[in-house]
């Protein structure tokens, strides 16, 4: 079995790792810092859009709480660090602690309920855990945020225990989004192979027929929740020590939440490579946007743009962009039998 | 923990003592009493909208009723009283079901839909497997096995939801109108597979409207009328009832 559905996935496989191959090799051949940190913003989104599949795609009960969680890592991990030097090894624990608390405490009412309740409940929650990270300004440091002193390769805390690196480059970063992002297709992969995944899957066909073979819907969520915030907090963790900084706009806005999961739902809701591909499609595009339109005087037009994209990509396309490739793949299947029966007719 | 009621030879599976459920003001369910032994095939009969599906519903835990006591007896002699325990938590107690509609995990295969049910009453993945292989292979599914649960007619469909309990290694298995709308020959082939799962040693709840099929299946039916218990014995004896081909047919046909 495990050798199926290996040679099915083949060459889904196999094009993984040619991506990760090229991505490796990515920031040696474009020694550009610019470039380097959309790139490091794809992968950790796509990891982003693959933590809120789990939840999102697989179990179809849409979350607009992925910023909360992925603030909740980075708070946690900043607040830790510069009031006892905390590793980020380290608070990254504390962090996924906090955020499956917050998950469950969401999930728990909500998962028990069908409809629209959970939804809203994320939205609830996402807003006054913004409101609270402006509130107490004292720890928080308010709208202004946090942000790190800067620490050179002088200080003891510089290095890898701390994540701390001058690479102009930002390379080190992007080989850690680059490895964690890796990581979070192959815990999705995971999952879908094991009873979780495909709980979630036939929860999502007939919750009525799972329940009455003993399924425990409620539970198959909340498990599926507490992964996708656990993995988003620890995100958050990453993240910070990259950017040195945390505001609740960057990291707890609703926009954020938005944008982790369009990432997700254009690629291919529950996909495996699905947030990958929205990733690579999404933030450059928001990038170009917003850097050379507004460039042009037109401040708004990359909204318009990547609201327009989102808009044509689920008229036509509403798999995701993922789905593109399984018809590219029938159609090729489909060609290859009528070449095949057309050679025999041409024989005869 | 009180043991089984031995009743003559035959031990009870359900005891369900002035069962009583209303709807907004609709009595679906009127202190309706019943038992159902071990083993046995039995059929649980009444006209359209007389509280039948309604009833398993309660005693499956979909619905919670207003008075009246559930008993539930596990294959261990264990005493159950069911009124808060939610459906899942009945179905890993051993009390199968299906619904009038067949409902397939219509993204899966119909592997697939056996073997997500199998993962969670098996220790390993491998024992599952197993499992699944077994229930394709006592339903005649080798050739089907691979497809999408959604390309199959319809009356694969219901043989699938009925097979893809087995995988819950149910004590008593309710079948709810798996009939309705096949032709008289995929009837005849349900039968059979009732038949066949009846000798697993799995009890029979078959609820239905289908006289004839009735007759054919069932060593004893309890009839229901507007909620309410009306008789219960051999077939062919009850379907002689008066009372009983009243309701079915109306007062002129009253014998």
């Amino acid at each position: 079995m495990a050798v199926e559905t290996f040679r099915k996935n083949m060459l889904a496989i196999v094009l993984f790792i040619v991506f990760l191959a090229a991505a490796a090799v990515f920031p040696f051949v474009f020694g550009n810092r610019y470039l380097n940190r959309v790139a490091i913003d794809i992968l950790f989104f796509a990891a982003m859009g693959n933590a809120w599949n789990i939840i999102g795609g697989y179990g179809r009960q849409t979350s607009w709480a992925s910023a909360t969680f992925f603030a909740i890592g980075a708070y946690t991990s900043i607040m830790l660090f510069l009031h006892f030097e905390t590793s980020p090894f380290i608070s990254m624990w504390p962090g996924m602690v906090l955020a499956v608390l917050m998950a469950v405490v969401i999930g728990l009412p909500c998962f028990r309920l069908r409809g629209v309740y959970f939804a809203i409940a994320t939205i609830a929650m996402a807003t006054i855990s913004r409101q609270l990270l402006v509130y107490f300004s004292d720890f928080t440091g308010g709208n202004l945020g946090l942000s790190f002193p800067i620490i050179g390769p002088a200080n003891p805390l510089y290095g890898p225990a701390n994540l701390l690196f001058s690479d102009f480059l930002l390379r080190p970063y992007y080989f850690i989004a680059l490895g964690w992002m890796a990581v979070t297709v192959v815990i999705v992969w995971v999952i879908e192979h094991r009873m979780l995944g495909y709980h979630l899957r036939a929860i999502c066909d007939d919750q009525d027929a799972a329940e009455s073979l003993g399924i425990k819907s409620s539970v198959v969520k909340l498990k599926a929740f507490i992964i996708s915030a656990m993995m988003l907090s620890f995100t958050g963790t990453l993240y910070v020590f990259m950017l040195r900084i945390v505001d609740p706009e960057t990291f707890a806005s609703h926009e954020m939440s938005v944008r982790i999961a369009i990432v997700a739902i254009l690629g291919g809701m529950g996909t495996k490579f699905g947030p990958l591909v929205g990733a690579l499609v999404t933030i450059p595009l928001l990038e170009i946007s917003n850097n050379y339109l507004a460039d042009l005087g037109h401040g708004g037009a990359g909204w318009v743009l990547y609201g327009l994209l989102i808009v044509v990509i689920v008229l036509f396309r509403p798999n995701g962009i993922v789905s593109l490739f399984d018809s590219a793949k029938s159609l090729l299947a489909r060609n290859a039998g009528k070449g095949k029966s057309g050679g025999e007719a041409g024989g005869a | 923990m009180v043991h089984n009621e031995v009743s003559g030879e035959k031990k009870k599976v359900f005891e369900v003592v002035e069962l009583d459920k209303s709807f907004a003001g609709v009595h679906a369910v009127n202190k309706f009493s019943f038992d159902v032994y071990e083993g046995e095939i039995l059929g649980l009969i009444g006209p359209n909208g007389c509280g039948k599906s309604t009833s398993v519903n309660l005693m499956t835990g979909v619905y919670k009723q207003d008075s009246g006591s559930i008993i539930y007896y596990a294959a261990d002699g264990t005493k159950h009283t069911l009124e808060r325990q939610s459906p899942p938590m009945r179905a890993r107690m051993g009390i199968g079901r299906t619904f009038q509609t067949p409902k397939p995990f219509s993204d899966m295969t119909v592997f697939d839909n056996i073997f997500a049910v199998a993962m969670l009453y098996n220790k390993s993945l491998k024992e599952a497997r197993n499992v699944t292989e077994e229930i394709i292979e006592f339903a005649g599914f080798r050739q089907i096995a691979g497809e999408k649960s959604t390309k199959l007619p319809i009356e694969k469909r219901k043989w699938m939801d009925m097979t893809r309990v087995l995988a819950t290694k149910p004590r008593i298995l309710m079948l709810d109108e798996c009939l309705a709308g096949l032709t008289p020959s995929e009837i005849e082939e349900s039968l059979e597979i009732v038949r066949k799962i009846n000798r697993r040693g799995i009890t029979i709840l078959f609820i239905e409207h289908v006289m004839s099929a009735v007759a054919n299946l069932c060593e004893r039916v309890v009839v229901m009328l507007e909620g309410k218990f009306l008789t219960e014995g051999i077939p062919a004896n009850v379907m002689k009832e008066p009372e009983v081909i009243k309701a079915y047919l109306g007062e002129d046909y009253a014998v």
